[in-house]
């Protein structure tokens, strides 16, 4: 996912507290600074204000809840949203 | 405003106005149309418009899927939110109840809907239900205050226990999804109409306009056609039969079929017939 990039190219990156935690985006690997909530991840992916969902480690996160939610090391974030079904 | 699903062409040419269409009471729905369309399959979301359009339904079925933030022009949500229909997300693809229980969760919080449509299959060759783990998220969601749309094989015990566990809606496959076989056991679908009080819904294997109507005619409350409309040559002239094969259907059962015999029985009287040779 070439958005993945950009995430190590924060301007908060040399930040004394700005230690790099992996973590995976929709399966594929990336990095949050220590610290960071989901929701200063997440701002990085222009979603939608409708029609999308958030999860952590396979458990779904509320909108509401995104920026008093900080990830681990090694946290799944999965987002999704809909797509043509039967 | 009642407005009546009437071609304006037919109107126009005067043909007779059909039964009134009793509208469907499904959870907290009330929809005109009795056919339930899926997306699945759809070439464009030009056609998904022009899909909606042409079967008149309310309700349309999605999935739920990664997000691309890499992809170009509207999604599928700004496309069908001007349209008006209620959207009706499903669990495909999800193989236990646990996956289930969190993909209604995030189709929860993603469309502020209810309902969802369950799908917890055994195998991705058969796509058949898989009975055990359909219970157990079925039981889970209801508790979670979820409206099931349970889509379930052709077991009328199974579809009775569905009801038990309280889904809003049991939906029998007539055949395996995107078969298009139409209704391979309608004996099956008429026990469960005869057993289940909820709406039932024909959801799977449907082929073409006469494997709707049949579905109806058996008892069924609506029928979810998406392949064998997504799929056809002609989507668009397909929808529209389906919601004249739906409506066909759901006049004839309230019509009241003729019994079944096994000898012919003349509908013309034979009184009064002249003696034109020997008998």
């Amino acid at each position: 996912m070439t958005t993945g990039k950009s995430l190590t190219e924060s301007k908060d990156a040399d930040e004394s507290q700005g230690l790099e935690l992996p973590i995976t985006i929709n399966g594929e690997p990336a990095k949050i600074l220590d610290g960071e909530v989901l929701d200063q991840l997440l701002t990085r992916y222009n979603l939608p204000s409708k029609g999308v969902a958030v999860a952590v480690d396979g458990e779904l996160v509320l909108r509401s809840q995104w920026s008093t939610t900080w990830l681990s090391p090694g946290s799944s974030v999965e987002i999704v949203t809909i797509v043509q079904g039967g | 405003m009642k407005v009546v699903p009437m071609n304006s062409e037919n109107e126009s040419r005067g043909h007779p106005r059909a039964m009134e269409p009793a509208p469907l009471h499904i959870g907290d729905l009330v929809l005109k149309s009795r056919l339930i369309v899926g997306t699945g399959g759809a070439p464009s979301h030009q056609s998904i418009i022009d899909i909606i359009k042409a079967s008149e339904t309310e309700l349309v079925t999605v999935a739920i899927r990664r997000f691309d933030p890499t992809g170009s022009g509207s999604g599928l949500f700004e496309t069908l939110q001007p349209l008006g229909v209620h959207i009706l997300p499903n669990t495909a693809g999800c193989f236990s109840a646990r996956e289930a229980v969190r993909t209604a969760e995030l189709a929860r919080e993603a469309l502020e809907t209810n309902n969802v449509k369950l799908e917890v299959v055994a195998d991705d060759t058969s796509l058949r239900p898989d009975p055990l783990e359909l219970v157990d998220a079925a039981r889970d969601l209801v508790a979670r205050g979820f409206h099931v749309f349970a889509y379930t094989n052709d077991d009328p015990v199974l579809g009775a226990h569905l009801e038990g566990v309280g889904v809003t809606a049991v939906m029998p496959l007539g055949s395996p999804i995107g078969s298009g076989l139409g209704i391979l056991n309608p004996s099956n679908i008429v026990a469960m109409r005869n057993l289940i009080s909820v709406p039932l819904i024909l959801d799977a294997g449907i082929g073409t306009a006469s494997d709707a109507a049949l579905a109806m005619e058996l008892g069924c409350d609506g029928v979810l056609v998406a392949s064998a409309i997504t799929r056809a040559v002609d989507p668009i002239a397909m929808a529209r039969a389906m919601s004249l094969g739906v409506r066909a259907g759901f006049e004839a059962q309230r019509a009241g079929r003729i019994p079944r015999r096994q000898d012919a029985l003349a509908s013309t009287a034979q009184e009064g017939i002249a003696m034109l040779s020997d008998r």
